[in-house]
């Protein structure tokens, strides 16, 4: 009863947003460039997220997850114009992006395979290397357009899709944090050798967060390529890997309410920024090295909201 | 049927632990030669040697960090030599480090509740979809967590990051971790190492304590000799890869062979 009670009001304003985001859409309550603007922050919001898992909680450093993306982005943009074109009810889509997201969890279970013996700047160096695998793997297949990119998706990703989405993946990356495979990979990242001699397979629990982590950014890439209507393996390459990194590292690692600030922050400032043109990507490189200098863990470092916790884990679960 | 009763026997007349000729190499060097050691259900079993000797080297090997060169290592019977080191944890080995290793980004609370890890059993679906059984393992391990560190001394600084604690607390929390992997066998590598001598005194009451309360055999390392000759009933001393004595303090302690090894060392 009292669980039910601490519970509620996050449901309920979940379940407020998505109504709310459900009205913008229906009546146009606000203008479709500022729900763009909204849903970009969503997709990046669940790119964050998913890497901030890997970055921030388990404490490795994937500098590859536009890979992953760009696995969801083009299994559910190939289900969708070649298989579920022709008769597609409302359900079509989210089974499409669920597809994307599952077929970038089974790359991200490859991926995590040379993590258990790698480390820090190597495995760096692998999730790079993969990545590129990944691009260049798509440029070589003419089936989805090589190089010139694939397109005929119709425009699927809307407010409401993108709000549901950003819930799922709020909800189901906190309960994983707050679970005993949360902590194993929290204690992967304060010192492995200590947390597999305290009895966490060191292992499964790594193949766990990068198969979570890999999904979402697979249901990202998915809502992405409906959202564009348009993919290529360029929109998937190292600068959009490096944009994650700048929303992780300027919202907080290893926090829910830091990746909600650093994604929304870094989508809408490189929209103001937009008048200074091609210059305005320089932004992001400096403010990436700015950063690292003056707030190396970001506005919410390893802390997390009030309200994002689960109640009976306030005060460090000492609450009685 | 025989076979099975005999084997029930032998189980429960089989020494805790037993290493059978166990050698180690690094590289070049030979860390450890030979070495033979039986701890038996319920000892207090000390490990002592001067620096180098092997001993840290002793349960790398037990806990399954390094796998033996050459040897066996029988937990309760079960040869458990090249296991995964999780698997050891879970099936009731539990170690402390020289250098404490804790999570010093978790809460006193959280280094204890990762340490159930292997003994949890909700699998990653539930976890992620917040199921029922997930909420209900989820407060059992919390409850039985902070009874332990309430019980332990601990329980008003739980909420604490374990960083923040002084050291001695820090080598407290670290066997009180390891105990929280529910354990019967316990290993603790110097736990006395860089405390003063009334907090010495202090741990190892607390170590005798635990000990009773949660049935354990304990083997533990020392390198001074004063410490291990009051508490433990059975001493093995390690020197240069080898086991040089085994057996009561008074015995050990007597010995031309020890008192050799432990020359400018002995205090
Ligand atoms: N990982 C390792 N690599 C190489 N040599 C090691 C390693 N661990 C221990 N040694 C060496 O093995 C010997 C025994 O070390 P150790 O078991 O730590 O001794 P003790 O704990 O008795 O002081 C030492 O000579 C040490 O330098
Ligand atoms: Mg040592």
């Amino acid at each position: 009863m009292s669980t039910l009670r601490k519970y509620l009001p996050l449901k309920g304003a979940a379940a407020a947003v998505f109504i709310l985001a459900l009205a913008v859409s229906r009546y146009g309550l606000l203008d479709n460039y500022i729900q763009l603007i909204l849903m970009l922050i969503g997709i990046n919001l669940i790119l964050t997220l998913s890497l901030n898992l890997i970055n921030g909680y388990m404490g490795e450093f994937s500098v590859g997850h536009a890979g992953f993306m760009a696995a969801g982005a083009y299994v559910s943009s190939i289900l969708s114009v070649k298989v579920l074109a022709a008769c597609a009810p409302f359900w079509a889509f989210p089974c499409a992006v669920l597809a994307g997201g599952a077929a970038a969890g089974a790359v991200g279970l490859v991926v995590a395979v040379p993590s258990f013996k790698t480390r820090g700047d190597y495995l760096a160096i692998v999730t790079l290397a993969f990545s590129m695998i990944v691009k260049s793997v798509i440029e070589n297949i003419d089936a989805v357009g090589g190089p010139r990119g694939f397109l005929g998706m119709e425009k699927l990703t809307t407010l409401p899709w993108v709000c549901f989405w950003v819930i799922v993946t709020v909800w189901i990356i906190r309960n994983f944090i707050y679970s005993r495979f949360g902590r194993g990979i929290l204690a992967v990242r304060e010192d492995e050798i200590a947390a597999e001699l305290t009895g966490v397979n060191t292992r499964n629990v790594k193949m766990l967060a990068f198969v979570v982590s890999s999904f979402f950014a697979g249901v990202a890439g998915g809502l992405y390529a409906h959202l564009l209507q348009y993919i290529s393996p360029g929109t998937f390459d190292i600068i959009k890997s490096t944009e994650m990194l700048v929303m992780v590292y300027l919202g907080g690692v290893g926090s829910i309410a830091g990746s909600i600030m650093g994604a929304t922050a870094y989508t809408v400032l490189l929209e103001a920024l937009r008048p200074l043109g091609v210059w305005r990507m320089a932004v992001m490189p400096l403010l990436l090295i700015l950063l690292m200098i003056f707030r190396p863990r970001g506005i919410m470092g390893f802390r997390e909201a009030r309200w994002l916790v689960p109640g009976s884990e306030r005060d460090g679960g000492v609450k009685r | 049927m025989s076979a099975a009763v005999n084997g029930a026997v032998r189980a429960a007349t089989a020494p805790a632990l037993e290493l059978r000729g166990v050698t180690h190499h690094f590289g070049g060097l030979r860390a450890l030669c030979g070495v033979d050691l039986t701890v038996a259900p319920g000892e207090l079993a000390g490990i002592i040697g001067p620096n180098g000797a092997g001993k840290t080297t002793v349960f790398n090997l037990i806990t399954g960090v390094y796998k033996p060169s050459k040897g066996n290592i029988l937990f309760n019977g079960a040869d458990i030599t090249g296991l995964r080191s999780s698997a050891i944890t879970s099936m009731g080995i539990a170690r402390t480090f020289q250098n404490i290793r804790l999570f010093k980004e978790l809460t006193v609370l959280d280094n204890v509740r990762a340490a159930h890890y292997a003994r949890m059993k909700v699998n990653p679906l539930e976890a992620l979809f917040h199921a029922g059984r997930h909420r209900a393992e989820e407060k059992r391990v919390t409850e039985q967590s902070r009874a332990l560190l309430d019980k332990f001394g601990l329980g008003a600084l739980a909420g604490e990051y374990s960083r923040n604690l002084p050291y001695g607390l820090q080598r407290r929390l670290e066997i009180l971790r390891a105990a929280a992997t529910g354990p019967s066998f316990m290993l603790l590598d110097e736990p006395a190492a860089g405390m003063h001598p009334g907090e010495v005194e202090q741990l190892m009451a607390f170590i005798l304590e635990l000990k009773r309360e949660l049935a354990l055999t304990v083997l533990l390392i020392e390198h001074q000799m004063r410490l291990v000759m009051g508490m433990c009933t059975h001493i093995v001393v390690l020197d240069f890869g080898m086991v040089i004595a085994d057996g009561p303090p008074e015995q050990v302690r007597s010995d031309p062979k020890v008192r050799e090894a432990y020359m400018g060392s002995a205090r």
